[in-house]
């Protein structure tokens, strides 16, 4: 199993994603040399004039960028601790089932919407919480008002971490379920026979079995920490929720690919890499002081 | 083990031979585009050498023809809802065809993007500076062009091979016109002049609501709100449950006011209070300012904001993500949009010819005046990129359109495949003045004032098609244009119908009654505006969202002007002053 020769396919399997990964994540690198320029795409990066840290300066003055990095921090959290206990909770309510027949269904039917992108997902969910919509006309079966809930800042948060939750948790719950199946039966079944309820044996069994899982998804998530979903955002926003919903990629976008300011665009989008890089490195060495997780 | 391990180097020999063979394909495009661009290189130096022989024709005469053939590059917009005849596609039609046999020009799509895409793959075209030979782009796309110096001049090529029609269409832009597409008196695109009465939305109303509660057409913002009202509260339709909505507004991406042309936009309720957001205006003391300043703009933000809160207003007013929606299916009373709105109702009307949408000059001003703020003279630009040999191609490729597209719709052609999906550079390239002068001589027709022969069709190029079809559908009487005096049965009235109802319907009340017009001092991009605009733009957008949808107070309009005119606001109206002086 461990000859040499055996290993090499690995490495051979490993190709074409490196390719992929110096395609597309390395050569563009030099690009983020643009955010030091007055880009001018007939100049290209070699020629533009070189400004320094000019659109940065300008970036700083902007009065909406603080609260750009503070949307996209709190939807992009939101959705991090959502992502990882929903699943969770749904993984371990499923594995608890009695009649085990009614787990698979669920899970295929919970497991759908994962596939649909937000360009679709996203006129059905605007459709679904419409002024006129099925949850609306649900609320006024109890005399409740109508509730304008794309149209209200105070609500976008919680509607786009609800739904992007919505979308994928069955898609995690997959993660946890093979995690579950891991653990050894034989340990519950003895402390089902010294008496443990349960309750008891999914918090002294259960949870410390699929421990290194949880914390493993939280680290890898940690890298999607500025990342709060740019597909959902855009077909989900309008200008009355710019101030809790407006993120750096929906900026970016606005900025780079609307009014084409390239430069402002990309120093925009190297600080949130820089930000992210950080918080990721910060992110590791607390899941290894406090989990004793190591990736590497 | 030995067969784990076969099948492992199969996998992988698999693995790797795909992802050569992805690579390898984007290689083979990526050489094929080499060899294209090469050929075009070859064909256009070939051009070069035989162009003594061609001068005499190509080069000088609007339908001269190529001796040797000569290739373009272009990129393509594409309707994702167009259909095409058996055999035929975007990269191999009709139109294609005809262009090679009248002038011996290729056309080669670099790149197809669906329409809903185009602005996007068109930016990043002009971002990478991988440009097709010639392209049809957009006023901010047109100034960072002239801002990269991507573009040629082409002040002679269009002289000599420009026809006199689209030539005439030019000049009916005037001075204004040509000030935006010139530098320093050097011509840089082709504009497809705006036809002035696009910039003007009025109101359209179902006729046929409004009989049926026996209201009278509203006139003021008063009366407009008691209209909605009645259109909110007394069911309308008759169906007997409260599902009928007043005032349909912007989508999620459109714009409560804007420059010109703003379907479903509420220009003409800002234009009645004296509001003119977006547009750069002198004040009472002569100073440059901006409409959305304007204490004027607050005023009429106040009352939006009180409309909305009684439920006049679409409640999902900019959070719908299409506004036709509630229009087509019959649920609105109300929206205001230029006179092309017209299309906008066609097949919902064929479908209810009960649905009487009618248009009017509505809300008036305090002195009963109606009010419209102006487009600038053009929003279409067909530019020529500095690596394009031939960049005379362009006025011959708009000739042709501009010759022929009559007789494209007598010969059935267009009902086959429309000219705009996909004839390439398609704009509507007509005069200013089009559809005031349709109006005229349509109405005369049917008046019976003047017959068809005493028409001169040489610069109308739809109009002997609307006065054929307009006799056909119009049913007795003549000078009422409701829609149920249309005959919607016949076979012209689908591909006919939408053009003359927003012509006889749409137009109507920007002839009959006049108006005032409000143009802006500047339409271009001042220096500072290309590095804070979109900011400016956001926080207007936000403020003025949050007061109409009442998330926030009429007074935080105090504060946006503060900082619109902190954050470079008042920068910009420096240079707009001076440059307007």
């Amino acid at each position: 199993m461990h000859n040499k020769k055996f290993v090499k396919h690995y490495y051979l399997m490993m190709l074409p994603g490196f390719v992929w990964l110096i395609m597309f994540s390395i050569v563009p690198m030099f690009g983020v040399v643009m955010a030091f320029q007055d880009f001018n795409p007939v100049q290209g990066i070699f020629k533009s004039k070189f400004v320094g840290l000019d659109n940065f300066r300008y970036m700083f003055i902007m009065s909406d960028i603080k609260q750009v990095f503070i949307n996209t921090l709190v939807i992009a959290i939101g959705k991090i601790i959502g992502n990882l206990v929903v699943p969770l909770a749904f993984a371990l309510l499923l594995s608890e089932l009695r009649w085990k027949r009614f787990g698979r269904p669920i899970q295929t039917i919970v497991y759908l919407p994962y596939f649909l992108s937000w360009v679709i997902l996203g006129s059905i969910v605007l459709n679904i919480f419409a002024y006129t919509g099925p949850i609306n006309e649900f609320l006024s079966m109890f005399g409740l008002k109508p509730i304008k809930f794309f149209g209200r800042a105070d609500l976008f948060r919680p509607l786009i971490i609800g739904t992007d939750v919505w979308k994928s948790f069955g898609y995690n719950a997959v993660i946890y379920l093979a995690a579950l199946l891991g653990i050894d039966p034989t340990l519950h079944e003895a402390a089902a026979v010294d008496g443990a309820g349960r309750f008891r044996r999914l918090l002294h069994i259960t949870l410390p079995g699929i421990k290194s899982t949880i914390v493993l998804l939280a680290i890898l998530s940690l890298g999607n920490i500025l990342n709060a979903g740019f597909e959902q955002i855009f077909n989900l926003y309008n200008p009355v929720v710019y101030s809790t919903g407006d993120i750096i990629d929906t900026w970016v976008y606005r900025a780079g690919l609307v009014d084409l300011q390239f430069s402002l665009a990309t120093a925009v989008g190297l600080l949130k890499s820089g930000v992210s890089l950080i918080l990721i490195a910060l992110g590791y060495w607390l899941a290894d002081k406090f989990a004793g997780y190591k990736i590497f | 083990m030995k067969l784990r391990k076969i099948t492992a180097t199969v996998l992988t020999l698999a693995m790797i031979i795909i992802s050569l063979a992805a690579c390898g394909k984007e290689n083979n495009t990526d050489s094929k585009n080499t060899t294209a661009a090469n050929a075009g290189t070859e064909d256009s130096t070939k051009d070069d050498g035989a162009a003594p022989a061609a001068t005499d024709t190509a080069l000088t005469d609007p339908f001269g023809k190529y001796a040797d053939p000569v290739t373009i590059h272009l990129g393509a917009g594409l309707n994702p809802n167009a259909t095409f005849p058996e055999g035929e596609s975007i990269e191999k039609n009709d139109y294609l065809d005809m262009i090679k046999d009248t002038f011996n020009i290729d056309i080669t799509y670099d790149w197809v993007a669906s329409t809903t895409d185009l602005e996007q793959k068109v930016n990043m075209c002009i971002a990478s500076n991988t440009l097709p030979d010639i392209m049809n782009v957009n006023a901010t796309q047109y100034r960072a062009m002239l801002k990269y110096d991507q573009l040629q001049p082409i002040t002679k090529a269009f002289d000599s091979n420009a026809s006199d029609l689209l030539k005439s269409f030019v000049s009916s832009g005037g001075d204004a016109l040509k000030d935006l597409i010139s530098v320093d008196g050097e011509m840089m695109a082709i504009p497809a002049p705006e036809l002035t009465s696009s910039s003007v939305n009025t109101m359209w109303i179902r006729q046929d609501w409004l009989d049926a509660l026996g209201l009278e057409v509203p006139k003021t913002v008063e009366d407009l709100e008691k209209v909605a009202e009645s259109f909110v509260t007394k069911d309308p339709d008759g169906n007997g449950v409260a599902d009928t909505i007043g005032i349909v507004g912007a989508s999620n991406t459109g714009f409560l006011a804007n420059v010109g042309q703003n379907q479903f936009g509420f220009d003409a309720i800002f234009a009645s209070y004296g509001s003119f957001p977006r547009y750069w205006l002198k004040d009472g003391s002569g100073n440059v300012t901006y409409g959305s300043i304007a204490p004027e703009t607050k005023e009429a933000l106040a009352k939006l904001a009180d409309m909305y809160k009684k439920g006049l207003i679409d409640p999902e007013l900019l959070v719908r993500s299409d506004s036709s929606e509630p229009v087509l299916a019959g649920k609105a009373g109300i929206f205001f949009g230029p006179w092309w709105s017209g299309y906008t109702v066609q097949n919902s009307v064929l479908e209810n010819p009960t649905f009487d949408w009618q248009a009017y000059e509505v809300p008036l001003n305090s002195e009963g005046k109606f009010v419209s703020g102006m487009s600038a003279p053009t929003n279409q630009y067909i530019v020529v990129t500095k690596n394009c040999k031939n960049p005379e191609a362009a006025a011959k490729i708009i000739n042709l359109l501009l010759r022929d597209e009559e007789s494209w719709i007598a010969s059935g052609l267009k009902a086959k495949l429309n000219p705009s999906d996909v004839y390439p550079l398609f704009n509507v390239y007509d005069n200013a003045n089009e559809i005031e002068v349709s109006y005229d001589y349509l109405k005369k027709y049917m008046n019976g004032d003047i017959t068809m022969d005493s028409v001169d069709f040489s610069t109308h190029k739809l109009l002997k098609n609307d006065m054929e079809v307009i006799k056909k559908l119009k049913k007795e009487p003549y000078d009422n244009y409701s829609i149920k005096n249309w005959d919607l049965t016949k076979e012209e009235a689908p591909a006919n119908i939408g053009r003359l109802i927003s012509i006889m319907v749409g137009a109507r009340p920007l002839m009959e009654d006049g108006y005032d017009r409000v143009y802006s001092l500047y339409y271009g991009q001042t220096d500072t505006m290309a590095s804070k605009w979109s900011n400016l733009e956001k926080l207007q957008e936000e403020t003025f969202a949050k007061i109409v949808l009442g998330q926030a107070s009429i007074d935080s309009f105090d504060t946006f002007t503060k900082n619109w005119l902190a954050q470079g606001g008042q920068d910009i109206i420096n240079e707009v002053a001076e440059v307007a002086k």
